[in-house]
């Protein structure tokens, strides 16, 4: 996709690269769900308010296959993993970049506001289209996120957005969008947001035969949002956009339910400010380039008070990352039916710790050579992707280097000209290199390890249509996959030292269903529906002889089920979500003592947009777990109980 | 519940009654009729329990102190004492001391402010007060009869084991790594009348032979585990060897060395078991224990607790992979294998007998 232009990349897939697709209306909404040669699932920013989801992860939890780990709370913690891969294995991108993290390897998207999104989407192996960069093709997963392009209707000059949220726990969360034409071919986007919440809310927790009656402290948070986007189109119409990002916050972390010990003192700051920039040129019918720059910049603050430290009963660590990153992608279409991509990505990434003196620098390079060939009912995508990274100490010492090559192939059918029918199949290799912490971090780092290593195969069908009078479009896509981890980097206790090694190897088996329908019940009134189920089998086959062989990993449920139905009015908006996630393990071994169990939440929201002129106001509220369902993702991290939140909005 | 309850009392109860009866009398004859094994659980993890152990029978009752109490024991179990009639747990991620009677059932608990204590770690017990590290850099001294904390005395940071000998109170003051020196208490005035240079990371301690006996823990890297023993009388400190863990019965130590060989894929550990003598001032370098048959496994797996039953000398060796289900070896005094037991919970730590 092209950099913070989502609109006209897609333009680029329908009207060039897949012109000699017949066009179907039904498919028209969502064309890639069903004709994606990978699975991908896709919630549009509209979706997103009238459903009323509360958070990025909240989208994301509701996708098929998906797992995230939330630690409770606004301010906790959140990652995502793509079946059951682990958190390492997927890309989050922002606007058409991917965000990076070398120090832990996994995104926190609990910072990324769902205000101004214009589309979440969340692809297995990757993308389906092949002009994008090479990180995009180096992880099991993509998380796609893409902010929304305001447009200027009745050509105005400038516009602004206010929204206002509040709600439980002392939630307050006012946000502002200016938008502004500077000249004909150049957009201006401002944005900022401020949140704050106290966090404190109620929890019962059962300790055997008791029930405990707390309040989570310590899980304040305070944090600072903005943004600044340049759209420009130049006179060859070539797209260049630019995004400039800040984030400062600060929070408490709550820690995990500690028995007869409610003592919590952690706390974190984080500061990250980025810059990127993107330009898109398509030359002719056969050539097209897109080239990026991002500069980076993440910083963060870690404190912890307790006697225990012996100096002064304070830990306080300090964290500083840099990256610099530059890609460039070319995309030729010789003949009819054929093209072919070649993308190169290059970055440098750095870290300062107070933690230990090795300030790591990491440099790495990507090439990805890609090919598609399309007939009629055939679409093969062949990928090969060569990765080559090497870290270098402060003194210049060498530390790591690795060197990878890993193919993917993708192929869909469509049996029958009539019939809005596809069948697609995936094979991927990928890997997750080492972090900064797996291979340094004090006595834990491992220079020795290797890069862990996942296999992805998937074999899907999809089918869009409209098989009835009142049905406006029907998609259903089911897809069953297997996955196998080797080489997966795990911390063991060796001579009562942990240490990261290359042990693990994971088995995972999965189907994912899923299925959306519209219905148009009479004039302005819709009915939207849509559900999803996963089935996951992922067990550790490690060594025979240990006590969790052949045991399901921690936190991956067998069953999963997401339910979303909405119902649109002239007068007003209904919605009703669930999320039913069935019982799982803490820890590796499959016993009574690390059950952890199963939950389903359900979610209420109702909203009312009214117009004047030149001015729309949208006034929701939402009830978010109305059952008042007590329940953890992660052992002992109790999640909220049932909670309000308010949001108005006005458009001039 | 309640039948679960009379069942455990019939199973591991009735043996701990007589086993208290019987306490008057002389240790010739006497036989243990129950084991704890306190499991120190994950950290964070909330799942500390203790196993109670019948080594007549073999009978196993997991996390009794639940099954009694109808709730957990806390987080990271930390050491476990034997006292008069009474077992004293310090559970440290929990910050709470819990008294016990020998069938479980909880007596009373204590728990100590985190940011003024600081959490508890190991206990020793003295003339009906218990004194308790705590990881604020003092020892609590706690009337057993009440539980309360009496005084506190300021020692180096970081305590871990304590042990008395001579009126005197040891502590090791691991400094959280950076710790070199044991302080030494004078038990009648609770105050530190001695600190004492010792290697790097004092964690262990025990008595035996009328002196005590040091275990550092180095850096886990080029500064190495070490033995050393502390001449009461003197003060003097003298190396031995290198050991990871050890136990002591009727004066002689009991140790094992485990050695990491990081140069091979995937890295091994290997355990080797020998002795020192105390009287003789000797090692003994013959292992302790015929690793052989099902016992095999134990040349590798990570030693967290070596137990010696002290009326019949059987040795329980604890193993743990950090998360799941520990596993105890149990061998006769001549070392050769009886049975090899899950230990009902995750880093088995220690082990009473009574």
């Amino acid at each position: 996709m092209g950099i913070s232009f989502p609109m006209q990349a897609q333009q680029v897939d329908t009207t060039q690269i897949y012109e000699l697709q017949q066009v179907d209306v039904s498919a028209e909404k969502r064309p890639s769900v069903v004709r994606s040669l990978t699975p991908v699932q896709i919630v549009e920013g509209e979706e997103i308010a009238r459903l009323g989801y509360q958070s990025l992860a909240d989208v994301v939890r509701r996708f098929a296959g998906v797992a995230v780990k939330d630690y409770g709370g606004i301010g906790g913690l959140k990652t995502v993993s793509v079946r059951s891969l682990g958190a390492n294995h997927t890309a989050v991108v922002y606007d058409g970049i991917v965000v990076s993290n070398c120090q832990a390897g996994q995104i926190d998207i609990g910072r990324f506001s769902l205000d101004n999104v214009a589309r979440v989407s969340l692809a297995v192996g990757q993308e389906s289209h092949i002009f994008q960069s090479a990180r995009m093709f180096a992880s099991a997963g993509v998380l796609n996120i893409q902010s929304e392009i305001p447009d200027f209707r009745e050509n105005r000059l400038y516009g602004l957005k206010a929204q206002i949220k509040g709600g439980s726990f002392g939630l307050i969360n006012p946000a502002m969008r200016y938008f502004a034409r500077l000249s004909p071919r150049t957009k201006i986007v401002l944005d900022g947001d401020f949140m704050r919440a106290d966090g404190t809310y109620p929890f019962r927790h059962k300790n055997g035969n008791f029930m405990i009656h707390g309040k989570r402290y310590n899980s304040d948070i305070l944090s600072w949002h903005s943004e600044i986007n340049l759209y420009t189109v130049l006179k060859d119409s070539s797209h260049w956009n630019t995004k400039a990002y800040y984030f400062d916050s600060k929070r408490g972390l709550p820690g995990n339910i500690i028995l007869y010990n409610p003592y919590a003192a952690e706390r974190l700051w984080d500061k990250n400010f980025f810059i990127q920039s993107g330009y898109e040129k398509h030359f002719d019918r056969k050539w097209a380039l897109k080239t990026a720059l991002k500069y980076n910049y993440s910083w963060n603050k870690y404190r912890d008070i307790n006697p225990a430290y012996p100096d002064k009963g304070v830990l306080e660590d300090r964290h500083r990352q840099q990256e610099y990153y530059v890609s460039a992608t070319a995309l030729f279409r010789p003949i009819e039916n054929w093209a072919f991509s070649l993308a190169t990505d290059g970055a440098v990434n750095t870290l300062r710790t107070t933690v230990d003196t090795l300030d790591p620098v990491r440099y790495s390079a990507l090439a990805a050579f890609s090919a598609r060939y399309q007939y009629r009912f055939l679409t093969v995508t062949a990928v090969i992707l060569h990765t080559w990274m090497k870290d270098k100490g402060k003194a210049g010492n060498s530390l790591a280097d690795h060197y990878k090559c890993t193919p993917s192939v993708g192929l869909s059918l469509r049996p029958w000209d009539t019939q809005n029918l596809y069948i697609r199949f995936l094979y991927k290799h990928t890997f997750r290199l080492p972090t900064f912490n797996d291979l340094y971090y004090l006595r834990m780092g491992n220079t020795n390890l290797r890069p862990e290593l996942a296999r992805e195969y998937n074999v899907g069908i999809t089918w869009s249509g409209a098989p009835f009078q009142f049905t406006d479009f029907i998609t259903f896509t089911a897809d069953v996959y297997y996955n196998r981890v080797d080489d997966k980097i795990v911390a063991r206790p060796t001579n009562y030292v942990w240490k990261m090694m290359n042990m693990g190897k994971v088995d995972i088996t999965g189907v994912d269903l899923n299925f959306t329908g519209d219905i148009s019940l009479a004039a302005r009134i819709r009915l939207s529906l849509s559900a999803n189920y996963t089935w996951q089998k992922a067990v550790d086959v490690t060594n025979p002889d240990k006590e969790n062989y052949k045991d399901q990993i921690p936190y991956t449920p067998q069953h999963t089920g997401n339910g979303a139905f909405a119902l649109e009015m002239p007068w007003v908006s209904l919605s009703y979500t669930c999320i039913a996630v069935g019982e799982r393990y803490s820890l590796p071994q499959n016993i009574e003592q690390n059950l952890i169990p199963g939950y389903v939440e359900h979610g209420l929201s109702v909203s009312r947009e009214f117009e004047w002129k030149n001015c729309a106001l949208r006034l929701q509220a939402e009830c978010v777990n109305f059952t008042d369902k007590q329940y953890a993702v992660i052992k002992d991290y109790p999640m909220p109980g049932r909670s309000w939140r308010f949001t108005g909005r006005i458009r001039f | 519940m309640k039948f679960r309850n009379l069942f455990i009392v019939l199973l591991v109860g009735i043996g701990f009654i007589f086993a208290s009866c019987s306490d008057d009398e002389s240790e010739q004859g006497e036989i243990t009729t129950g084991i704890f094994i306190l499991n120190q659980g994950g950290s964070e993890g909330n799942n500390a329990g203790i196993t109670a152990y019948n080594p007549e029978t073999g009978a196993i009752t997991r996390d009794i102190y639940r099954s009694q109490n109808g709730k957990d024991l806390g987080d990271t179990g930390q050491d476990m004492i034997v006292y008069g009639d009474k077992v004293y747990v310090s559970v440290y991620g929990s910050s709470r001391l819990v008294k016990m009677d020998k069938n479980g059932v909880e007596r009373a608990s204590l728990s100590f402010d985190v940011s003024t204590d600081g959490q508890p770690r190991y206990i020793e017990a003295e003339d009906g007060k218990l004194y308790v590290t705590l990881y604020s850099g003092q020892v609590a001294r706690i009337d057993t009869a009440t539980l309360q904390i009496e005084a506190y005395v300021s020692v180096g940071n970081n305590p871990e084991q304590i042990v008395e000998e001579n009126g005197k109170l040891y502590v090791a003051n691991s400094g959280w790594g950076s710790g070199t020196t044991v302080s030494v208490i004078d038990i009648a005035t609770f105050k530190v009348v001695q600190t004492l240079d010792v290697a790097l990371n004092p964690n262990d301690l025990l008595e035996a032979g009328d002196n005590v006996y040091v275990l550092s823990w180095g850096n886990y890297a080029d500064i190495p585990y070490a033995l050393q023993k502390i001449n009461v009388q003197t003060g003097a400190v003298e190396s031995i060897t290198p050991a990871t863990k050890m136990v002591e019965n009727e004066d002689i130590i009991y140790l094992v060395n485990s050695v990491t060989n990081w140069n091979v894929k995937p890295n091994v550990t290997t355990n080797t078991f020998f002795s020192y003598d105390t009287k003789q001032q000797k090692l003994n370098e013959t292992s302790f224990l015929k690793l052989e048959g099902e016992a095999k496994t134990l040349e590798t797996e990570s030693v967290y607790m070596m137990a010696v039953d002290p009326h019949n000398g059987d040795f329980y060796v604890g193993t743990s992979d950090y998360v799941n289900t520990g596993k105890i070896y149990r061998f006769s005094r001549n070392g050769t294998l009886i049975k090899k037991f899950g230990s009902g919970g995750i880093s088995p730590c220690k082990a009473l007998f009574f």
